[in-house]
């Protein structure tokens, strides 16, 4: 340690830590909810947990993946191509002035799905998970609904999907479409307000595509 | 709207240790923030920013309990809240550079300063205004690079190098004043 190091070492604590006041906090659900995601997404994907816990990394890797095509349409660029995904890409979203902060309009598959099993995997404030199985042909599909202002520091895994991905038009809205190493099929835009994702196995592209297109607000 | 950071290296010491300045220095840094915003969910989104900002140079931290950690999360929170209080009032009311006074010139001779008696340093660092004390505290005493220092508060990479050169600049002036140099 040279002597302007012991300088330092001799008067950083008084001066930047002496006039601090602690202050009684009791944090609002909305840090606390933005932290545990943040956190989680910066150590919560080992591949020993999503095989342990598959339906959790399910709903992570879907809030992920919603902030690249939220990326995507704003940048206008096509930013999963741009990076390189030997390993992980995390999100955040810095500004999410004039976005709903709850769901207030829900947006529903209209396709045809006759043959599926619908269930209501999630039912937050913030985001809306409904699963589509068909236990004949094993097709699974799973969409999702989440308003932009949760989606804070998440981790999208990434790896080796750069091959896999197109983008396309939803509904007018710039849409990302990929398929991930492990087969499953995604699809992913917003329109703005909300973010919308498709997560399928056993479905084919066009498929997938027609049902997103299907995707409408509940009660118009 | 929105930005992207790949992930870094994420070593199960690096989750842990991340968890533990979380918990331990949020109420601080809280605090911190509170001081400066005086508006609870503006010091809670400067608490946020400043952990995401912790995650992306956590290898500045060697060990959470430490008064070392301590000031530095510290100066990350209070520069992230000065920085939304200026913005939030667009006004300079709240000095970050004295941008006219040392700009172009010499550049500090770090060795020659460095071997300086230790009391005399502190004497000019006790003379240094915040902003000044702190840049050159996060790249002479935690080893921050100047792409560190401007992830860290917050700048470009230009501005966080002429910050530097101004605070260096500035510590020389102090102790050629003081007949040293």
């Amino acid at each position: 340690m040279n002597n302007l190091e012991k300088a330092f070492d001799d008067t950083y604590a008084d001066r930047i830590l002496s006039d601090i006041s602690p202050k009684p906090h009791a944090f609002s659900p909305a840090f606390n909810r933005k932290m545990k995601r943040l956190l989680k997404a910066t150590y919560g994907s080992d591949r020993a947990s999503t095989i342990m816990y598959p339906k959790q990394i399910i709903k992570f890797a879907i809030i992920a993946a919603l902030l690249a095509v939220l990326t995507v349409s704003v940048s206008g660029s096509n930013v999963v191509q741009q990076r390189n995904y030997e390993t992980y890409s995390m999100f955040f979203v810095d500004d999410t002035a004039g976005t709903p902060e709850t769901i207030e309009d829900v947006f529903t598959v209209t396709a045809d799905m006759t043959g599926f099993e619908k269930s209501v995997d999630v039912n937050e404030p913030y985001l809306l998970i409904t699963r589509y199985s068909d236990d004949k042909s094993g097709a699974n599909i799973i969409f999702s609904q989440m308003t932009v202002a949760s989606v804070q520091g998440m981790r999208l895994n990434t790896e080796n999907v750069d091959g896999t991905v197109t983008t396309l038009r939803i509904n007018g809205y710039d849409a990302i479409c990929f398929k991930t190493t492990t087969g499953i099929r995604n699809i992913i835009w917003d329109n703005s307000e909300y973010a919308f994702m498709l997560e399928a196995s056993g479905i084919g592209k066009d498929t997938l595509i027609e049902i997103a297109c299907s995707v409408q607000n509940a009660e118009k | 709207m929105l930005s992207i950071y790949l992930s870094l290296t994420d070593t199960p010491g690096e989750k842990k240790l991340i968890e533990e300045i979380y918990h331990k220095y949020k109420r601080l840094m809280y605090s911190v923030s509170y001081s400066i915003l005086h508006n609870p969910e503006d010091a809670e989104d400067a608490v946020h920013e400043a952990f995401i900002r912790i995650i992306k140079n956590i290898s500045k931290i060697e060990s959470a309990d430490c008064t070392k950690t301590q000031a530095f999360v510290v100066i990350i929170a209070k520069n992230i809240s000065i920085d939304m209080q200026r913005q939030k009032s667009k006004r300079s009311d709240i000095p970050l550079d004295d941008t006219d006074l040392w700009t172009e010139g010499a550049s500090c001779e770090e060795t020659a300063i460095a071997n300086i008696n230790v009391e005399v340093l502190k004497e000019a660092l006790a003379k240094l205004p915040n902003n000044y004390y702190e840049i050159l505290l996060l790249e002479a005493y935690y080893r921050c690079s100047t792409e560190e220092l401007a992830s860290l508060l917050g700048l470009s990479h230009e501005n966080a190098r002429s910050r530097l050169r101004r605070a260096r600049l500035r510590l020389k002036s102090i102790l050629k004043e003081m007949d040293y140099e």
